[in-house]
């Protein structure tokens, strides 16, 4: 399939009966943004939360394993809400969605963050029974979170430069 | 209605017509990376907000395995949580001035403004309790769970107060 027809299959989406019925509803669109932003909130919040700590500067006295233990399941019932809801935003906007840049590059960045996630995991987090309380962590855990700080902002960041007019491929 | 009162429409007017409004109306086209990076800071303070007062939250209906850590989480979180309402304060403060009849002039603005002042004073109440010795609040009770509820509530309608702006 090519870059035309994906983008013509994925614009013949605004015809299906159901999205149809969500955008002629006056407060679907508004109630899915706001849960929408909730979810993604809390998403950003509590990894930016472990992300402090890995860089030390917050909660030194708790350690990682713990905060991970405790934070990241409340993380991925969050992320979950804010897919299921960002993809039906997608379904609903996905004319001005299809061939924004700012859209793309809010994409890229979190598959770039679930990476550095996996690495954190694959990789230094092996050994956190070693530093579980160091101060500072170690080097890797210190970039793997000032990592994931910058990717989970650029992804608020786009997640708002995509309303703007200019962020369309004709413009940005 | 307030936003139907002359004062506030006639502020509303001279808002506008200021040279920062002009300033920031003109921003918009020729920079609109700047209004998205103050956007961006109001999110990222909602953030703090929304996450500190959830696993307050979840803390008080016992998601966090810890009675110990009630106390201290909720002590901890107080000092973020007012640091990111000023962060938002701030960049609530310049939207405005970009969008003063949009947000002031807004039926969802002032129930926005009242439920973070709700929400707010309940977190405060709840860090108070929680510290209270030696009969303090704890997770699990049935006024712990009520506390709980009512701030997920309070701030979940907060949220959607703020994201109804542009349509009330």
């Amino acid at each position: 399939m090519s870059p035309a027809d994906l983008g013509q299959a994925l614009r013949s989406m605004q015809d299906w009966p159901v999205v149809q019925a969500i955008g002629q509803n006056a407060y679907a669109f508004p109630l899915l943004d706001a849960a929408h932003i909730l979810f993604q909130a809390f998403v950003v919040g509590s990894i930016a939360a472990l992300d402090l700590r890995l860089l030390g500067y917050a909660l030194m006295k708790r350690p990682v394993s713990e905060l991970v233990q405790r934070i990241l399941p409340w993380t991925w019932i969050a992320f979950g809400g804010a897919t299921v809801t960002g993809v039906v935003l997608f379904v609903l906007n996905v004319v001005r969605f299809v061939d924004n840049r700012a859209f793309m590059i809010k994409m890229l960045l979190m598959v770039l963050a679930g990476a550095n996630m996996l690495a954190f995991h694959k990789g230094v987090y092996r050994t956190v029974g070693t530093w579980d309380l160091q101060s500072p962590p170690p080097r890797g855990a210190r970039i793997a979170g000032a990592l994931s700080l910058v990717l989970w902002i650029g992804v608020v960041f786009f997640g708002r430069y995509l309303w703007y007019p200019w962020s369309s491929s004709a413009g940005f | 209605m307030y936003y139907d009162n002359p004062a506030l429409q006639d502020f509303v007017r001279w808002l506008s017509a200021t040279p920062v409004s002009h300033w920031l109306q003109a921003v918009s086209t020729s920079a609109p990376v700047l209004l998205a990076t103050v956007q961006t800071l109001h999110l990222l303070g909602m953030s703090v907000v929304i996450t500190a007062n959830g696993f307050v939250a979840i803390g008080l209906l016992g998601g966090l395995r810890t009675g110990e850590g009630l106390a201290s989480l909720a002590r901890k979180v107080v000092p973020w949580v007012m640091t990111a309402l000023g962060v938002m304060l701030v960049t609530g403060a310049i939207l405005i001035v970009r969008w003063p009849a949009r947000i002031l002039l807004s039926r969802a603005f002032l129930p926005k403004l009242v439920l973070v002042g709700c929400g707010t004073a309940l977190l405060l109440h709840i860090a108070r309790a929680v510290d209270r010795r030696p009969d303090g609040l704890r997770s699990r009770t049935s006024t712990a769970t009520v506390l709980a509820t009512m701030l997920l509530l309070v701030w979940t309608a907060a949220l959607i107060a703020g994201r109804w702006i542009p349509f009330a």
